[in-house]
């Protein structure tokens, strides 16, 4: 501390006797010095002004009041107050950490091609060995694609991986649609949407904006209401495979998503094998016409020219096969679904509500059992935290 | 080391001895509204948390902290007064630079930590030792604290001063 710093306590005689006389030696030397003492000196005898207090009053009724108090059982310090305190902020801390989010959660932006449910499982079947009559290939129908189980809840965490053998496996897994796209393969992606809307007219408008934007098509619609009010509207629509992600995504903002489900074939190696199918296929046909040449008997003519027309089927079969899949995994498919309650409907409202509390008194069931095993297994952290606390704040005020 | 022995109090000799300096420490904290409440909160406080006393202060200087934070709770719950300005003594300002007035206002624009040390030395007249007690912080703090203090206090009552 400096010598200015010091003049305070100096002039408050708070000095030990060496610090006094280094101050002392100070002040002998320096007139700037000796005038901030005497400008201390001054402020500090205004306050004497202010000294002056009123006469008190209230002692004798102190005095009673003492009196009565002593005679009194004193009441113990308020123990549970802290405790109670502490543990509610442990409490909370607990509710609000089982709250969040885990670890290892997706991104909302990727939930799109996730499926509903940390329960979803994948029903892949490996791809047929046997190739189709006549094509060589495995004509493949919506059932041999990956599905993925419907759930009950918005909170998937799983995501479609394309296995070596084609097969769409799905498993828990940062990767996307968009990542697989980077990369040679073809994907077939298709995917279904149910979402509850509030005004069917706009939706739809929206639908179709959104839908003519990317350069989709809308394949199929329907539209059904029923007496008690619901409206119901199907749409299939064909997307622009890189832009079938975002269309979930901005389908699935339109009102209450109820369910949602996405599959994934990898087609790659059947096209693969259609066009190196194809290939032979036209290098036997070359080799039948020029045997064609050589024949010499009618007999033999008659039955190249079978062998050709063979060969020429085949060929165009497994050429249409091979443009199917490129086209199916250009375009993606994606069944939307638009349910609505109209305005006046007698549906089972109660239903709806009774639905929604049971799950919510369920969810506050689960998170308060949740908060539980947190306040009581960090009891040893918090208790001892608490009885501090209540220590510190009895010695602090008293 | 033998154990040093447990002072015990007779609060209500400390009432007779030490009320008035009691009353006016709350009431240069409180205001004359609220001074003999808070000092009657003081004493019966003390009554119950006697067995708390250590020894380590004089008995007045406990009182002094626990009238501390009973003035501190009680500005927390009621309007803040400015009771040093509200016992005006025109005699007190013959001899000095400033106003009553101009002192108190400038008091007010201090932080709280450098009023309460300018009001516990310069007005209850306790020693860097004693503040240190109340307010339970070393006394290298009370008196860094006190020269902090008083170079705002110029500061600010230099132009104040300009202004009259």
């Amino acid at each position: 501390m400096s010598t200015t710093q010091q003049l305070k306590a100096y002039l408050d005689n708070e000095l030990s006797a060496a610090e006094r006389a280094a101050v002392e030696q100070q002040l002998t030397t320096s007139p700037e010095l000796q005038e901030e003492l005497i400008a201390l000196q001054s402020l500090t005898a205004e306050f004497v002004a202010l000294r002056g207090t009123p006469e008190p009053t209230g002692k004798d009724d102190l005095l009673r009041s003492l009196r009565v108090a002593a005679t009194e059982k004193p009441k113990p310090a308020p123990i549970w107050k802290p405790l109670l305190a502490t543990g509610g902020g442990v409490l909370g801390l607990a509710i609000l950490a089982s709250m969040m989010p885990r670890a290892g959660a997706l991104a909302p932006g990727r939930a799109s091609f996730n499926t509903q449910s940390e329960s979803a499982v994948a029903s892949s079947p490996a791809p047929s060995a046997q190739p189709a009559p006549g094509t060589g290939m495995d004509a493949r129908s919506a059932g041999s694609r990956a599905r993925i189980a419907p759930t009950e809840e918005a909170k998937t965490k799983s995501s479609a991986e394309i296995g070596a053998d084609g097969t769409a496996i799905m498993e828990d897994g940062p990767r996307t649609r968009n990542e697989i796209l980077n990369g040679v393969r073809d994907v077939i992606y298709n995917g279904s949407l149910t979402v509850e809307v509030a005004d069917a007219v706009e939706a739809k408008r929206q639908l179709i904006g959104l839908v003519t934007s990317i350069n989709g098509i809308v394949s199929s619609s329907s539209t059904i209401r029923s007496r008690t009010g619901l409206t119901t509207m199907q749409y299939s629509l064909r997307v622009p495979a890189a832009k079938f992600e975002q269309t979930v995504q901005t389908l699935s903002e339109l009102g209450t998503v109820r369910n949602q489900q996405s599959t994934a074939e990898d087609v790659t190696a059947d096209i693969a094998a259609g066009e190196g199918r194809a290939r032979a296929l036209a290098n036997a046909e070359q080799t039948t016409i020029a045997l064609l040449a050589k024949a010499r008997t009618t007999s033999e003519r008659l039955a190249i020219h079978r062998r050709l027309d063979e060969i020429r089927a085949e060929r165009e079969a497994i050429k249409e096969q091979t443009e199917r899949f490129k086209s199916l995994s250009a375009m993606s498919m994606l069944d939307v679904t638009l349910v609505t309650q109209t305005e006046g409907a007698t549906g089972a409202w109660w239903n709806d509500s009774w639905s929604g509390a049971s799950n919510t008194l369920g969810r506050i069931g689960e998170v308060l059992g949740r908060a539980g095993i947190y306040t009581l297994t960090f009891a040893p952290l918090w208790i001892p935290l608490g009885l501090g606390f209540w220590w510190w704040r009895r010695r602090r005020a008293y | 080391m033998p154990l040093k022995a447990k002072p015990t109090l007779d609060i209500e000799a400390l009432a007779e001895t030490h009320y008035d300096a009691v009353w006016q420490f709350c009431y240069r904290r409180v205001g004359t509204s609220h001074a003999a409440d808070a000092t009657q909160d003081t004493f019966l406080t003390a009554l119950r948390r006697k067995d708390t006393f250590r020894g380590d202060a004089e008995p007045r200087i406990w009182l002094f902290g626990i009238a501390h934070n009973v003035c501190r709770n009680l500005r927390r719950a009621h309007k803040p007064e400015t009771p040093l300005a509200d016992h005006a003594e025109p005699s007190d300002m013959v001899d000095t630079l400033h106003t009553r007035g101009t002192l108190v206002t400038a008091l007010e624009r201090l932080s709280p930590e450098h009023r309460e040390v300018v009001v516990l030395h310069e007005l209850d007249s306790l020693t860097y030792g004693e503040i240190a007690a109340v307010l339970g912080v070393p006394a290298g703090t009370v008196k860094s604290r006190l020269h902090h203090a008083f170079l705002n206090l110029r500061k600010i009552l230099g132009p104040m001063e300009a202004l009259k």
